[in-house]
């Protein structure tokens, strides 16, 4: 049923995309189909292939980043109250900030290469990420914490059986919202500052009009962020299998 | 089981401080008394008389504002490694951790003694049998009922083998018939393996179906009365509830303070 649904859907999808490149919205609309075949000439060349690894070494870089110091950092937040109070000002800042401002500056200090792409993912995604876990240590039941401190926990104890466990679904809620701004940071980078992969593929495509290699690529992004995404929900629904 | 030791209550008093308004609470009045080994004793009182703030000191969890709570000599506040795996309570709610099996529940408190891990599920796995919960083990809290999951929080507080065992209005969320038969074998369990019982609620006649001993608690906690039942059988129900209303009345206490 639900597949049936989304097959449906996708067919709808399809239908209508055709249909907006037969209607001329622009002439440089590519139908599906050449959208398509675009996508497979690209991926056989070599060319996305190539524009992808260099894309997801930044991503990597960025968004593990983002992990290694934002949960961590959220977590000291949580349990060290006064560091929560003041660090949550920046973060709601940096939240409320429309990011990209913050390009040139990153080109100032970072010069144009694959790190200050790295750097602009890690802002994206780091406030997200670092926030969440923040979210799930201060949601935490407080009558748990006093039952393990009955049974004789000690601090390092009720850490890592109570503060942790409770705050594990918003952490791992963070790294998803974190990895969908990380590829947002990613194509944004790319697009505004450094000629590096699958930002660059877009850019050269727009320039040279060929605008259904534009569009593939643009297709081709959405399937890997997509991908990224369904394998962390994998993770999650692994993780968290005791909330079935 | 470790060895119980006397509960000496001397001079305590507890005052909060609100913290939205900064109005001081007095939560506990004065309390004087002494549990010796091995008694079950009932703490009666009205909803709100400070029972819980009783606990909470008696556990470790909170210091008194004066005087004293002392266990074998020792002050539990603070002293979390002295007191680890002496006292352990049943909580008014179960108290589970959704993210852990029936039987991983249980082991919590025998992760804290640092048993070895062998030990530490097959002392799990027996005293869930013990309370019925045999066919559960691996089932999580969600997947059990009220009554299924305060069961897993007895055999908790049980496993760890403690000279004390604190039941906090544990079962007054359960329904009749549960809440009785969890009760009395909470009771039986406790004697049985020869540990001081302490158990709180709100109603009289629960108390008197309890133990050897009722302390009757006022708002904000004082000693209102303090009966002994030895010698009287299961029946004289109503006996006991006029003793103690005789009690109060000697010591000019308004009986209705115990609806």
């Amino acid at each position: 049923m639900v597949i049936a649904l989304r097959t449906a859907s996708l067919v709808v999808f399809l239908l209508l995309w055709e249909w907006a490149a037969r209607v001329p919205i622009s002439f440089n609309f590519p139908t599906p189909w050449a959208t398509f075949t675009a996508l497979i000439e690209l991926v056989w060349s070599g060319a996305l292939l190539q524009a992808s690894l260099t894309s997801l070494q930044s991503l990597a870089l960025g968004f593990g980043a983002a992990v290694l110091l934002g949960v961590p950092f959220g977590l000291v937040m949580g349990v060290v109250r006064p560091i929560g109070r003041v660090a949550r000002i920046y973060l709601d800042l940096l939240i409320a900030l429309p990011t990209a401002a913050l390009i040139p500056l990153v080109i100032l200090s970072f010069g144009i290469s694959i790190l200050s792409s790295a750097v602009i993912v890690f802002v994206f995604c780091a406030p997200f990420v670092t926030m969440n876990a923040y979210g799930g240590v201060r949601d935490m039941r407080p009558r748990l914490v006093e039952m393990a401190r009955s049974f004789g926990a000690s601090w390092g104890q009720l850490f890592a059986r109570i503060v942790l466990p409770s705050a594990l679904p918003m952490i791992l809620a963070g790294l998803r919202l974190g990895l969908s701004r990380a590829f947002l940071g990613l194509i944004v980078a790319e697009l505004l500052l450094s000629p590096f992969g699958l930002g660059r593929l877009i850019m050269d495509s727009r320039s040279m009009f060929e605008h259904d290699r534009m569009f593939a690529t643009v297709l081709w992004t959405l399937l890997l962020s997509g991908a990224a995404l369904a394998g962390l929900a994998r993770l999650e629904g692994r993780l968290l299998r005791w909330r079935m | 089981m470790s060895a119980p030791a006397p509960i000496e209550v001397a001079g305590l008093r507890k005052v909060y401080r609100q913290t939205t308004t900064g109005e001081a609470v007095t939560a506990i009045q004065q309390l004087d008394f002494r549990i010796e080994p091995g008694e079950v004793v009932a703490i009666v009182g009205q909803t709100g008389c400070g029972k819980s703030t009783f606990f909470d000191i008696l556990i470790g969890l909170e210091a008194p504002t004066a005087g004293s709570i002392e266990i074998g000599g020792r002050t539990p506040y603070g002293d979390f490694d002295g007191f680890r795996g002496r006292i352990a309570t049943v909580f008014q709610q179960d108290r589970l951790l959704p993210w852990r099996s029936a039987l991983d529940n249980v082991r919590l408190g025998l992760e804290m003694l640092g048993l070895p891990e062998a030990q530490q599920v097959e002392r799990s796995r027996e005293w869930l049998a013990r309370l019925g919960l045999g066919d559960f083990l691996q089932a999580y809290p969600h997947e059990l009922s009220g009554g299924m999951r305060q069961r897993v929080a007895i055999a908790r507080a049980f496993a760890v083998q403690p000279g004390i065992l604190l039941a906090d209005e544990a079962f007054g969320h359960l329904d009749e018939v549960t809440a009785s038969q969890l009760r009395d074998e909470f009771v039986g369990l406790a004697r049985a393996n020869g540990a001081t019982a302490v158990l709180i609620t709100h109603q009289l006649e629960e108390a008197i179906g309890i133990g050897n001993r009722i302390l009757v608690f006022g708002k904000p906690a004082t000693l209102l009365a303090d009966v002994r039942l030895d010698g009287y059988g299961a029946d004289d129900t109503a006996l006991l509830r006029e003793a103690i209303q005789a009690t109060l009345q000697t010591n000019r206490i308004d009986p209705r303070l115990l609806q």
